[in-house]
């Protein structure tokens, strides 16, 4: 087994015991059994063949289980973990597909490894913002909330649009 | 495999479904969970390759080969990226038909300093020509969410000649010969081996050549053998590329060993020393004009290597034919299924003119026969179509011109000193109309 299959395995496994033990936490039966269920079967698709559609599929469906899961309050630091593990799994997958489109990788190992320190280090800062976002408390208004948000979406937009364009 | 504008779709989806599913509960940490993906957005778009420039140089180890030799192609690839992006992906695009023996056509490297990367693989194929021309260069940013690609073109040939099977020498005799000396009896008396005549003797002749059994029976009066001079000729080889009087089946196409005939017989009188040209007719008509030696073998393989059959309104039938593109007096061999409604009196024409004329037709009917299955209505049917050849070939054996009815399953060398033994050629040119 790749040192990368290993690396997407620990990410689902840790995805499913962060938003399972929250859903246990918060009593939801339920919601815990769905979340090992989809992250079973994540790893069972994977290892009958890397499904692009199945990643995509799993990966939305555990961070949006994570997200009824902050907004049902559950500890919303498991569910940010979960968030996090499922990001970097998806990414994982990913990169293996890329990998296997080749009929040859010269320096397989070195790119393993610069793509596994970049990934972490992007998963540490998500982990470290959005833990941050979650302690710091501001109270806004719906008009404020509502702005910032708009303001956001526009200059997320904004930069994608020049990033395909240029 | 999703493609990366999908892979930004579906990021830019779950951060905007989070922020608006935060806004209208009104919980902030729905927002927060945004931020990772968000995070990995930033982190894509501030490495994502904003110009990819490349340069490809292509080598082969031959461009002129063999059947089902091997080809080793060799890209020289110089890449420069504008980012961080830490790996390319190059592509080559194998032209159809060949296949890939050894090494990788994509390859996945990390960007060396320097840009430069090397794509080595080893291909081979039947006849044909080919032409590799694009290579798909692709980078990302790590996280392969912004791409950028590239096609470059490195256009370089690959030309896979016909299979080539030899010939023992085959007795020709064209109705002129050239000025050197060669195989071909000249009808001239000369130096040569062959007994030609006598004549009386004449100051200079050899003693040696003196018939003196003949000249014993004339009082005070001598003979001298003469010989036949053996010379060279002009061979012209015509080809018959027409889609019509090809077949195609299962065991393939019956134009093929056509060419197959064609380079043999090519290579043949080349090697006597012959002046030979060739004249492809069929989609155009693609000529190789008359000339000696190893160049001009390899000016023929390489027409024969790129010919295919096709089909012009123009040159549906043989009438078209541009016979003077050989020399007068010329050794015309033609290949070709002998299909053609006017095919018979065009070669009739042909020899009319005083061209030595042999017709060399690989068998179609028993070429598509042995396809199918035996059946009552097949068998019948190829009675029917070999009385109508043999009647065609009845009628150019009339006329003075040698006929090789080939059955393709038979070694050609075997059939053509079979047939051209059972049929002496005329020295006489035929002075009848086209259509008889």
């Amino acid at each position: 087994m790749r040192r990368t299959t290993i690396v997407l395995f620990g990410c689902v496994i840790v995805t499913v015991l962060a938003l399972g033990a929250g859903y246990l936490i918060g009593g939801s039966w339920v919601g815990a059994l769905v979340v090992v269920g989809i992250g079973g079967m994540w790893l069972l698709a994977h290892l009958i063949g890397n499904h692009p559609a199945g990643n995509l599929l799993a990966w939305l469906s555990l961070t949006g289980g994570a997200a009824i899961g902050v907004a049902i309050d559950l500890p919303a630091g498991l569910m940010l973990v979960a968030a996090v593990a499922a990001l970097c799994a998806w990414d994982v997958a990913h990169y293996e597909q890329r990998l296997g489109e080749a009929a040859r990788i010269d320096s397989s190992g070195a790119l393993d490894r610069q793509h596994m320190s970049r990934l972490a280090l992007t998963a540490a800062a998500g982990l470290a913002i959005g833990a941050m976002a979650l302690l710091i408390r501001v109270d806004l208004g719906f008009g404020v909330a509502f702005a910032l948000a708009i303001a956001a979406v526009v200059l997320l937009s904004q930069l994608v649009r020049l990033a395909t364009k240029g | 495999m999703l493609s990366n504008d999908s892979r930004l779709a579906a990021l830019l989806a779950l951060i905007f479904g989070l922020l608006i599913f935060g806004l209208a509960t009104l919980n902030g940490g729905i927002i927060a969970l945004a931020i990772p993906a968000a995070v990995y957005l930033a982190v894509a778009l501030f490495g994502r390759p904003t110009e990819l420039r490349a340069t490809v140089t292509r080598s082969l180890s031959a461009g002129h080969v063999a059947p089902g030799q091997v080809v080793t192609v060799k890209l020289d690839v110089t890449v420069r990226v504008a980012a961080s992006s830490n790996a390319v992906i190059i592509r080559d695009v194998v032209p159809a038909g060949l296949e890939v023996v050894s090494g990788d056509t994509i390859l996945l490297a990390p960007l060396p300093p320097e840009g430069r990367l090397t794509l080595e693989y080893a291909v081979r194929g039947a006849r044909g020509e080919f032409a590799f021309r694009d290579t798909f260069l692709s980078v990302c940013d790590e996280s392969g969410v912004f791409h950028r690609a590239t096609t470059v073109s490195a256009p370089v040939g690959l030309l896979i000649r016909p299979s080539l099977r030899k010939l023992r020498p085959i007795t020709l005799r064209p109705p002129r010969t050239r000025g050197f000396a060669g195989p071909i009896p000249a009808r001239q008396s000369g130096s040569g081996v062959d007994f030609f005549g006598l004549r009386q003797y004449q100051l200079g002749d050899r003693l040696r050549w003196i018939n003196w059994r003949v000249s014993a029976r004339h009082e005070r009066r001598l003979f001298t053998n003469e010989y036949e001079q053996e010379r060279i000729a002009d061979i012209g080889i015509i080809l018959d590329a027409r889609a019509k009087t090809d077949v195609l089946t299962t065991a393939g196409s019956l134009y093929d060993h056509s060419i197959q005939a064609a380079a043999a017989l090519a290579d043949m009188c080349l090697d006597q020393g012959n002046r030979v040209g060739l004249l492809i007719y069929g989609r155009g008509r693609e000529g190789v004009f008359p000339g000696y030696g190893n160049s001009q073998r390899e000016r023929i393989f390489r027409a024969l290597g790129r010919t295919a059959s096709g089909h012009n309104y123009a040159l549906e039938s043989l009438n078209h034919l541009p016979v003077r593109f050989f020399p007068a007096g010329s050794q015309i061999i033609f290949i070709g299924a002998l299909t053609g409604v006017d095919d018979v009196s065009v070669l009739t024409r042909m020899r009319a003119n005083g061209y030595g004329v042999i017709a060399l037709s690989p068998n179609p009917i028993n070429f598509e026969a042995a396809t199918l299955q035996a059946a009552y209505g097949v068998a019948y049917a190829s009675r029917i179509a070999e009385v109508e050849r043999q009647l065609s070939m009845a009628q150019l054996r009339r006329v003075g011109i040698q006929v090789v009815n080939w059955r393709v399953d038979r070694p050609l060398d075997q059939t053509l000193h079979e047939s051209l033994a059972r049929q002496p050629a005329q020295s006489r040119p035929f002075v009848g109309g086209a259509g008889a």
